[in-house]
């Protein structure tokens, strides 16, 4: 960021054509619009495309951002869309047909018994992305959106063009996804070593 | 509706209703199944503990810099902005503000008819410097020193009249294709051009006229392939 | 004793000299070229990825794929007032007709086939063609004023083409990036799909047959020539079709989409999606004539 100068007075001199404010702006926040794109899309030349295309559509657009909402989440529902977009033209399922949150017949099952020890303390950040890399992307996308972005079940209905009962179905089975491949992960390591 | 762990329920019933019991944001912990079920237990804490870490995951990398190079080469190709005469970054104003129009013909086809100017001055330099006779195309050569500065009306009819004539020296019966088809691109050249004086918001019309520029270019490139000596 | 270590001394000498022979026949690199009445022929081993490069100002070029990784040529010489130049350096193969005095068109005529393992890259210039490649895997560039070309089976590689007014035909190309541009030359795509596919005509004309399928960019764009698209029902593809001055009819059956900024205008620009429009194509024309028909 060039020094003095505020987001805010960023924000207005790129939208009068600055390019080194626009610059300034990139720099800020490019890193939070690519790791989106990398967990979204699980895909590292994927995400550098669709982290040029969403700053790119950011210029094009800066000047309709009113302020109100801070600038980072305006951006950021920016990105999702040209995620999302993306995702759409390659016609992956972002998310299954509809199912509700309605107890399902072939839920999960354990043997009473066949307990492992929990994953609490023995995961690291490096695991889970990884493993969040691992998830089918309709899974991996509603995962990231909610529990890792921060978005609500109605905006996030309202971005994919679901039901909420989806969203949340769509959460807990990336839940469920992710523990069992952090579980193997954990496993897999514990044999080498 | 379940009402959630005051009757005793089997780990299959419990997990039936699991997600629609963090959902209602009740208290998990406090479901009676998970007071005498240490599997059940176990799954809340994992799937509570998954949630938690993931609301620490911060963003950990930044993209790659040909990211912000693709990003300024794409804003200087549409003439958004000057070619940097610096190494680093984007100086200096952008030559149209992003709340006008972009648009406007004169800044819009300066770098796509700097694309067709930069194929003649290789056609025109090609000719005048190269002493080869091999037919082969693995000569490399640099831009013309004696480039035309381009102007809003086009190209110039001297540059056609030139790869014609270099054409007649030397493959004559090439020319009249080369004739044809200029005549061609150049009727395409100013339709499009028209439409876009028309509507400079056309963004169809702009397309349209970036695609008979490269045509044109491509048909530089080609002649100047087939009059190399 | 003696006559016996005569023998032996004999028998070195002989295994020597086919030792010998043998090692200058199989150097590698080796380039044996047989000269019978106006036709050479060339055979490289090259490594993977290797690069051909074929200069061909008249005459016939065939690339077809061979089985290993032999790079095999036969040219054929229509008069004494040509010659063939090869160049090797490493895994990178040039050839290039060369004119050693004037002759007529048919007197300068070298027709070439050439045989590359599939993972080569192939450049081709022939002001006059025809020019063929089938069977490859490597990148497909492919040039000529008035050459007839035509591309099929390709996969996973860029294929770009272009002619001033040759016909440029591709057939069966998948997963890759398709260039193809010709001035007047009309250009047939068949069975065509990649992640971006380009065709860019002033005048010639475009037809499309294929599902545009893999999620890909399409444009196909033209001055005043027609375009014309043939879709099978089950295509998913997200389309703008718009002829600035010309007009546009379509009997595929199109949902509209909603917060759409393309502005449809009956006879002259339509946009819609078919399935769940995967694929984003994009028609445009200046002055000609845009169909889309059903399979």
């Amino acid at each position: 960021m060039v020094p003095g100068l505020s987001e805010a007075e960023a924000i207005d001199r790129a939208k009068a054509g600055d390019a080194e404010s626009f610059e300034a702006l990139y720099g800020l926040h490019k890193r939070r619009v690519y790791s989106l794109c990398l967990r979204m899309t699980g895909n590292t030349a994927e995400a550098e495309d669709l982290t040029q295309e969403a700053f790119l559509q950011l210029y094009r657009k800066i000047a309709t951002f009113r302020g109100e909402s801070a600038f980072s989440t305006w951006l950021h529902r920016l990105a999702v869309n040209v995620v999302l977009m993306h995702l759409r033209k390659k016609g992956l399922p972002e998310v299954s047909l509809e199912e509700s949150l309605e107890p399902q017949e072939d839920g999960p099952k354990r043997d009473i018994g066949a307990r492992d020890n929990v994953l609490a303390g023995s995961i690291d950040r490096v695991n889970l992305e990884r493993a969040i890399e691992n998830l089918p992307p309709g899974y991996r996308i509603i995962f990231v959106l909610h529990d890792v972005e921060g978005y609500e079940h109605n905006e996030i209905a309202e971005i994919m063009g679901c039901s909420i009962g989806n969203s949340k179905s769509q959460l807990h089975k990336a839940r469920m996804k992710l523990r069992d491949l952090l579980k193997a992960s954990r496993a897999e390591k514990a044999t080498r070593s | 509706m379940p009402s959630g762990g005051k009757v005793s329920m089997t780990c299959a019933e419990f997990q039936k209703v699991l997600p629609y019991i963090i959902d209602s944001g009740g208290n998990v912990g406090e479901q009676e199944h998970l007071k005498t079920c240490p599997i059940c237990a176990d799954l809340v804490a994992d799937l509570t503990y998954i949630a938690d870490q993931a609301k620490l995951l911060v963003p950990m990398m930044d993209p790659n810099p040909r990211v912000w190079n693709g990003i300024k080469h794409s804003l200087e190709e549409s003439g958004q902005v000057k070619r940097s005469a610096t190494k680093s970054g984007v100086r200096g104003r952008l030559l149209e503000s992003p709340t006008r129009s972009r648009w406007g013909p004169a800044a819009w086809l300066l770098p796509v008819a700097a694309l067709v100017l930069v194929v003649i001055g290789l056609f025109l330099y090609r000719n005048r410097t190269n002493p080869d006779n091999s037919y082969s195309a693995d000569q490399r050569v640099s831009p013309s020193a004696t480039m035309t500065l381009v102007n809003s009306d086009g190209m110039g009819e001297t540059q056609d009249e030139q790869l014609l004539l270099q054409l007649s020296e030397h493959v004559p019966s090439l020319r009249p294709a080369y004739e044809q088809n200029l005549r061609s691109v150049n009727s395409y050249i100013a339709d499009a051009r028209r439409s876009v004086q028309t509507d400079p918001d056309d963004e169809d019309a702009q397309e349209a006229l970036m695609q008979a520029y490269q045509q044109k270019a491509v048909l530089y490139d080609m002649a100047a392939q087939e009059s190399v000596p | 004793m003696r006559a016996g270590a005569n023998n032996v001394n004999a028998s070195k000498q002989l295994a020597c000299l086919w030792l010998f022979v043998a090692i200058v026949l199989l150097s590698a690199g080796t380039v044996r070229a047989f000269a019978a009445d106006g036709v050479k022929q060339f055979h490289y081993t090259v490594g993977r990825h290797a690069s051909i490069s074929i200069r061909n100002p008249s005459g016939a070029v065939v690339v077809k794929p061979s089985d290993n990784n032999q790079v095999s040529v036969i040219a054929t010489l229509h008069s004494s007032k040509v010659e063939v130049e090869p160049t090797q350096v490493g895994d990178r193969l040039s050839l290039s007709t060369h004119f050693l005095q004037a002759g007529t068109p048919e007197e300068r005529r070298v027709d070439y086939e050439v045989s590359v393992p599939t993972d080569a890259s192939v450049n081709v210039v022939s002001s006059s063609g025809p020019i063929s490649a089938e069977g490859l895997k490597g990148d497909v560039i492919l040039e000529g004023d008035a050459a007839q070309v035509n591309v099929s089976r390709v996969s996973d590689a860029h294929v770009h083409v272009r002619t001033l007014t040759g016909s440029i035909a591709l057939q069966d190309i998948n997963n890759g990036h398709v260039e193809a541009s010709s001035l007047s030359g009309p250009v047939t795509l068949t069975h065509v799909a990649g992640t971006r596919v380009s065709v860019n005509t002033t005048s010639g004309k475009i037809t499309y047959t294929g599902d545009f399928s893999g999620g890909g960019d399409y444009s196909l764009t033209n001055h005043s020539g027609d375009i014309e698209v043939t879709i099978p029902a089950a295509a998913s593809v997200d389309i703008s079709a718009r002829s600035i001055t010309g007009s546009v009819d379509s009997d595929v059956p199109l949902q509209q989409r909603q917060h759409n900024a393309f502005q449809p205008v009956p006879g002259k620009a339509l946009t819609g999606m078919s399935n769940s429009g995967s694929s984003s194509v994009r028609l445009l024309s200046f002055s000609g004539k845009i169909r889309l028909k059903k399979q």
